[in-house]
């Protein structure tokens, strides 16, 4: 029942700490400890139970009607407030910017990363009952359910960032290229860095405090006349260069999340 | 005979038969380490179960870093983690598990007997350590698993690993022989 070699490694513990007894008594009066096997009908039980849960993937077709019906699940159990009012501030944005006379450029620097602030806790919402009822019913695992709504708020937020941008083109017509990066650079640098908070503090106060930090850093910064000509004279490259660096930190924080997932590893979202 | 990667190929691939033999291969293991960590024949079997069932579930997660066997250790050490964790659970510290042994001229009454209570003082003096030095020498001692497997699936440090071997071994030695002396003299009275 023991291995030679693993057997050495605990016996070398006890000689470096001198401690000196008889090793082959020991070893022969645990080795008395041994398991009774249930029979062949009991492990045919397990079997038959088990293999009705190994996945049946049929063709890609299947595969994608899968991904479909996982995500189109997922819309259901995010709260419904969450799409509400990530679109009212997008739209409530879009009217400021036609007519107060905003700067076009500002508002989608403002707006970028809103949604994804408000959705972190939906993404990482605990185990409790209704959790653990959608993965019985679905079949899908903790981190499947994450990965899921991952993608669902993530696409949901870069969904509205388009449709704003498009929108503010065809009112201003603005530089789109430009509307498009003023974005995605603060969208995938402060969606990582949200997720990177959500998943090792807990508290739902995280969200109100990650909005009043964002409001009032993008004030902070805009207040000055001078720094939105500035950026706007900034390199296209550079953009894209913090983009792409952003959208990479945003996929190892997303790895990493499903990885604690997998592990058992997730933040249990107290009030 | 396929290799485990093999299998696991097979099983994402939607193959039932391969999942059956990959189930047959290790069920012992599996059972094994619960049974020892657990004390409890029943809770053993229900928990294998639900072992094999989470491996079947969540096989593509597999990334085949590492041997199968450890990651099915690694899967079989976290589950039992939940289950204790669960608010329902109970132990019963008292109760022996004995299976109904098939009559063996070989075996008489008092040799079963003195079996029993050789694996009960043992069974016993297991259930009183901490879980975590418990798991250790499971892992360890009865599955034969090296330090280094060991701190990667309980996620602790090597040194961590050791000192709750030389520890728990230590303890245990302590109990059995007490046990062991305290029967002993039961059955010399």
């Amino acid at each position: 029942m023991t291995k030679r070699d693993t057997t050495r490694e605990w016996e070398l513990l006890f000689k470096a700490q001198g401690d000196e007894f008889d090793i082959d008594e020991f070893t022969k009066l645990l080795d008395e400890y041994t398991v009774e096997f249930p029979p062949e009908h009991v492990i045919q039980s397990t079997i038959e139970n088990c293999i009705v849960h190994v996945p049946q993937y049929a063709s890609e077709s299947s595969k994608l009607k899968r991904m479909f019906h996982t995500l189109s699940l997922q819309v259901e159990y995010v709260s419904k407030w969450f799409w509400l009012f990530s679109l009212l501030l997008f739209v409530s944005g879009y009217v400021a910017t036609v007519f107060d006379s905003i700067s076009p450029y500002k508002t989608v620097l403002v707006l970028s990363p809103m949604p994804f602030i408000l959705g972190v806790l939906e993404i990482l919402r605990s185990t409790d009952s209704g959790m653990a009822e959608m993965e019985l019913a679905s079949k899908m695992s903790l981190p499947q359910i994450m990965m899921a709504r991952f993608v669902l708020i993530g696409s949901y937020n870069v969904v509205l960032n388009a449709i704003i941008s498009f929108g503010l083109y065809w009112t201003f017509w603005i530089d789109l290229w430009k509307v498009l990066l003023f974005w995605v650079v603060p969208f995938t640098w402060i969606s990582s860095i949200m997720l990177f908070l959500a998943s090792r503090f807990r508290g739902r106060r995280l969200v109100p405090i990650a909005v009043s930090v964002w409001g009032a850093l993008v004030i902070g910064i805009l207040s000055n006349p001078k720094t939105l000509p500035y950026l706007l004279s900034l390199n296209d490259t550079l953009f894209v260069l913090f983009g792409v660096v952003g959208f990479a930190l945003l996929w190892m924080q997303s790895i990493q999340l499903r990885n604690r997932a997998e592990r058992g590893i997730f933040v249990e979202i107290a009030d | 005979m396929q290799s485990d990667e093999e299998l696991i190929a097979e099983i994402r691939r939607g193959s039932r038969s391969a999942m059956e033999v990959l189930i047959r291969r290790y069920y012992k293991l599996v059972f094994g380490i619960i049974y020892r960590k657990t004390g409890d024949y029943h809770v053993a079997c229900d928990l294998t179960q639900e072992v094999f069932i989470k491996v079947a579930k969540s096989v593509s997660s597999y990334k085949g870093e590492g041997k199968f066997k450890s990651w099915l250790t690694s899967v079989t050490y976290h589950h039992c983690a939940d289950h204790f964790r669960s608010a329902t659970h109970a132990r019963k510290k008292n109760e022996i598990e004995i299976r109904p042994e098939i009559a063996d001229e070989s075996m008489n009454v008092y040799r079963l007997l003195e079996r029993n209570d050789e694996r009960r003082a043992i069974r016993n003096a297991l259930m009183e350590l901490p879980d975590y030095q418990r798991d250790t020498i499971v892992l360890s001692y009865f599955e034969g698993m090296k330090i280094r497997e060991i701190a990667e699936i309980m996620q602790c440090t090597e040194s961590t690993v050791k000192s709750r071997l030389y520890q728990g071994l230590g303890k245990l030695r302590k109990l059995v022989k007490g046990g062991d002396g305290y029967d002993k003299e039961r059955h010399n009275s």
